[in-house]
């Protein structure tokens, strides 16, 4: 160890390093004894002899004899307590011969007694503070020991601490201007993307959609880069969040473009702020806290962005390839980055060809047998039904999410009707549209094959959720055409279709299809009744009840809201109709319609309401007891444009149901909010009727 | 890609698209990268291929999925007595088996609309590519 690893006597050697190192074995060996020797007393003895009494030695006080429970959670700093340090507190080391240090005259004259554990400045106990939450009993103790300390203490420990940093930051700025831009250039390239909006996608919307929006005072403190990051560069480890800074310069820096390079660029500019040097002392990194320094940054900001904007311009021209066969080479290389990893599942993509020729062989068999099976579509194969239904609903979902971003860049078209860039625009919104549209077949109600293929396209769930995001760009017209479609087909809706009520998985799996129903499809037919005239409400009552079967139909939730939202608006037509000078046929249609759903409905009004759990689970009886609130607002519904006898009706058939109810209620075995509910929910029907719960005799 | 949610975990498999026929770089990757940077600042339980599960707040992500966690706790204390004084960890992307996060956290409507927009892009990529494979 006393010569190089290379042999000794180079000469002079020209970089600083290696200048140090020649200037350092010089002095060792000057000082008598190989470098071993010294390293090995250095560790093994504190030379102090026997002058170190038994109280001052606490270098192992936190860690000796302690349990785990005591050592877990706590933060130990070593560095502190190394004998190197420590013979830099007076009343050590007064014969300690580290090279390099420069022991101060002043230590070797202290007296033990005023011995001192080497104190923290005020960055450091600042750093200190914030790392932990609970100072350890040790921190308290110094921080009075620095509080109190006497002046000579102080300006030994700041001389101390100079001496420190200058050995420290003695290799600083090893690396040249040219060999930082050179390495960032590189690590920035690997990051560039073409697409960064459709790249970013999630992240932006996701924080668009959650208003995440920070101040200024945070973006300065951030600097970090992805770059740097990569590189692993521990030193800045308890700095502040990366990506967080990563995502808000997506959202400031642009709206209208998250370009990887602009966020880059964004990036590139903070850091710039920031001590920049790559052999950052821990000093520096001490000082993370404070002002950074924005003296020289600014024109390494341009140059850093320069250079960015070159990086990107370049990587645009040149799409990097995954595979690379350079000439008279017998194969394909592959070149791994971070967009194309290895791959660990090698999948055969065929998929794409393979479902469509699958389609084409089987369309034209029902053809050859001259169209007799024409009208089953593909019924007869369950399978294939069911994968191009999800194959339909997966297109509507494309072309919903192309319509969406169209809307997302509509901002930045020009304002001139007549420009091409919004005829290609508006082509290209019409086009995803009728995509969409002809897949879920609206415009024909009544179609040859059984079920409807909107009836198919809503017998799953990401079909009925794609339903309102649809709406939203259709017309008026198509609302119109989408509403005669599932009302001519209510029948054979899957959620109409749910038989039984009873508990299970399937139960409550039917129970989520239905509610997800009545979120999402039902909410917009419903807004489009509310806001049209008698005759299409009557129109559209007329064909509910032609082609259904009513009062099976009616156990059903998605019924009773149908059915409610066109007596209630029939009734708000024909009270804001008084004052009008009215259509009398359409007010006695809508009449017709009424006495022929009581008809219909007359004698089965109690099977309206779902079968009472013989059980009611005392923990959750809401869950079993408010399940006919569409029932009894039905029945409301009902009884406003009910005449008297067919209100006698009413009143006689649910009867029971109603003084079932109220007995509940004031039993007092439910609880109050509960109790209050149920009569809530009763007296929706019964204030309908001019009654109200409180009167009913018990 | 499969998303399942469970009472508070929420697992996802990652099933990464075959390369592209002509080799043009495809970015389902970055919906990871992407997906991640939004749950900076939340909790979430790595765990490794080495059976360890490491319990923390996520700092940082990178393009390689390298996680940096803040604040660690091994779920498993006693038979990994070695990290208890541990307090910030960076995790190699490549050791990682799963990434435990927390529903309210993830909007899967949204992961999924991302998802199938990276499949419509790899898509219009591998038709654009098959003529020019043919051709060449």
């Amino acid at each position: 160890m006393s010569g190089s690893f290379f042999g000794d006597g180079f000469g002079q050697a020209d970089d600083p390093i290696a200048r140090e190192r020649a200037a350092f074995l010089a002095q060792g060996t000057s000082n008598g004894g190989d470098l071993d020797a010294r390293l090995e007393s250095l560790a093994l003895h504190d030379n102090l002899g026997d002058r170190l009494e038994e109280d001052l030695d606490d270098v192992n006080d936190q860690t000796f004899d302690a349990d785990v429970g005591d050592i877990a959670g706590q933060e130990f700093d070593f560095y502190q307590n190394t004998l190197a340090n420590q013979s830099k507190v007076p009343g050590h080391a007064l014969t300690m011969q580290f090279p390099g240090t420069s022991v101060a005259p002043m230590a070797s004259q202290m007296p033990t007694e005023t011995r001192v554990r080497r104190g923290l400045t005020l960055a450091e106990l600042e750093a200190q503070m914030l790392q932990r939450a609970t100072p350890a009993p040790q921190t308290t103790q110094s921080l009075l020991k620095t509080l109190t300390a006497a002046p000579e203490v102080v300006a030994q420990r700041k001389e101390a601490r100079e001496t420190r940093m200058m050995e420290l930051s003695r290799y600083d700025n090893m690396m040249t201007r040219h060999d930082k831009d050179y390495i960032i250039r590189i690590q920035i390239s690997q990051l560039l993307t073409d697409d960064p909006a459709a790249d970013d996608f999630y992240c932006h919307m996701y924080q668009l959609s959650r208003g995440v929006r920070l101040g200024p005072s945070d973006t300065q403190q951030n600097s970090q880069q992805q770059h740097q990051q990569q590189t692993g560069q521990h030193q800045q480890q308890h700095q502040q969040q990366q990506s967080q800074a990563d995502g808000q310069q997506n959202e400031q820096s642009s709206e209208q473009q998250a370009e990887q390079g602009e966020q880059v660029q964004q990036q590139v500019q903070r850091s710039a702020d920031s001590p920049q040097t790559g052999g950052e002392s821990p000093a520096g990194v001490r000082h993370h806290f404070a002002r950074q320094h924005r003296s020289n940054t600014q024109s390494s900001m341009a140059r850093m962005q320069q250079q960015v904007q070159r990086i990107v311009n370049e990587a645009r021209r040149r799409p990097k390839a995954a595979h690379v066969a350079p000439e008279g080479a017998l194969g394909k290389i592959s070149v791994n980055s971070a967009r194309n990893p290895k791959q660990v599942i090698q999948v055969a993509r065929q998929h794409a060809g393979s479902v469509s020729t699958h389609d084409h062989q089987h369309s034209p068999l029902p053809g050859d047998l001259g169209g007799i099976f024409a009208g089953l579509g593909d019924a007869r194969n369950p399978a294939i039904e069911r994968r191009k239904t999800l194959r339909s609903i997966e297109s509507v979902y494309n072309a919903v999410l192309r319509m969406e971003q169209l809307m997302r860049e509509q901002v930045r078209l020009p304002a001139n009707a007549d420009h091409p860039a919004v005829q290609a625009w508006l082509a290209q919104y019409a086009a995803a549209k009728d995509i969409a549209w002809n897949e879920i077949e609206a415009a024909q109600p009544i179609s040859s094959t059984y079920p409807h293929a909107l009836v198919r396209f809503l017998s799953f769930a990401k079909g009925k959720r794609i339903i309102p995001r649809l709406v939203h760009h259709l017309s008026i017209d198509q609302v119109l055409a989408l509403t005669t479609t599932i009302i001519a087909n209510f029948e054979s809706l899957d959620v109409c279709r749910f038989a039984t009520y009873n508990a299970g998985a399937a139960a409550a799996k039917q129970r989520e299809e239905t509610d997800l129903f009545m979120q999402a499809v039902m909410p917009p037919a419903l807004a489009f009744l509310a806001d049209t005239s008698l005759q299409i409400v009557n129109g559209l009552f007329a064909l509910f009840m032609e082609r259904n079967n009513v009062a099976w139909v009616a156990r059903t939730k998605p019924a009773l809201g149908f059915l409610s939202m066109f007596l209630g608006r029939t009734e708000m037509l024909k009270q804001s109709m008084q004052y009008q000078s009215t259509d009398s046929s359409e007010l006695y249609q809508a009449a017709e319609l009424y006495n022929h759903l009581f008809n219909s409905l007359c004698g089965g009004f109690v099977s309206i309401f779902p079968p009472v759990q013989q059980q009611i689970d005392l923990q959750q009886p809401a869950m079993g007891l408010m399940e006919d609130v569409h029932a009894w607002q039905f029945l409301a519904t009902l009884a406003i444009s009910a005449s008297v006898e067919q209100q006698h009706v009413l009143v006689a058939e649910v009867r029971e149901k109603v003084l079932e109810k109220v007995q509940i209620a004031n039993s007092g075995r439910v609880p109050v909010e509960i109790a209050a509910a149920l009569t809530a929910n009763v007296n929706l029907f019964l204030n309908a009727l001019g009654l109200d719960a409180s009167q009913v005799a018990m | 890609m499969g998303v399942a949610a469970n009472s508070h975990v929420v697992i996802i498999s990652i099933n990464l698209p075959s390369p592209t026929k002509s080799g043009l770089l495809s970015d389902t990757p970055m919906l990871f990268y992407s997906f991640f940077k939004t749950q900076v600042g939340q909790q979430v339980t790595i765990e490794l291929k080495n059976d360890l599960a490491i319990q923390g707040t996520l700092e940082s992500v990178d393009q390689f999925l390298n996680f940096k966690l803040k604040d660690i706790k091994v779920v498993d204390e006693e038979r990994y007595p070695h990290m208890m004084s541990v307090k910030n960890c960076f995790i190699r992307g490549s050791v990682v088996r799963y990434v435990q996060l927390s529903p309210p956290t993830v909007d899967t409507a949204l992961l999924q609309d991302a998802a199938r927009r990276e499949a419509q892009s790899t898509q219009q990529m591998q038709q654009q590519n098959k003529p020019a494979v043919a051709a060449a």
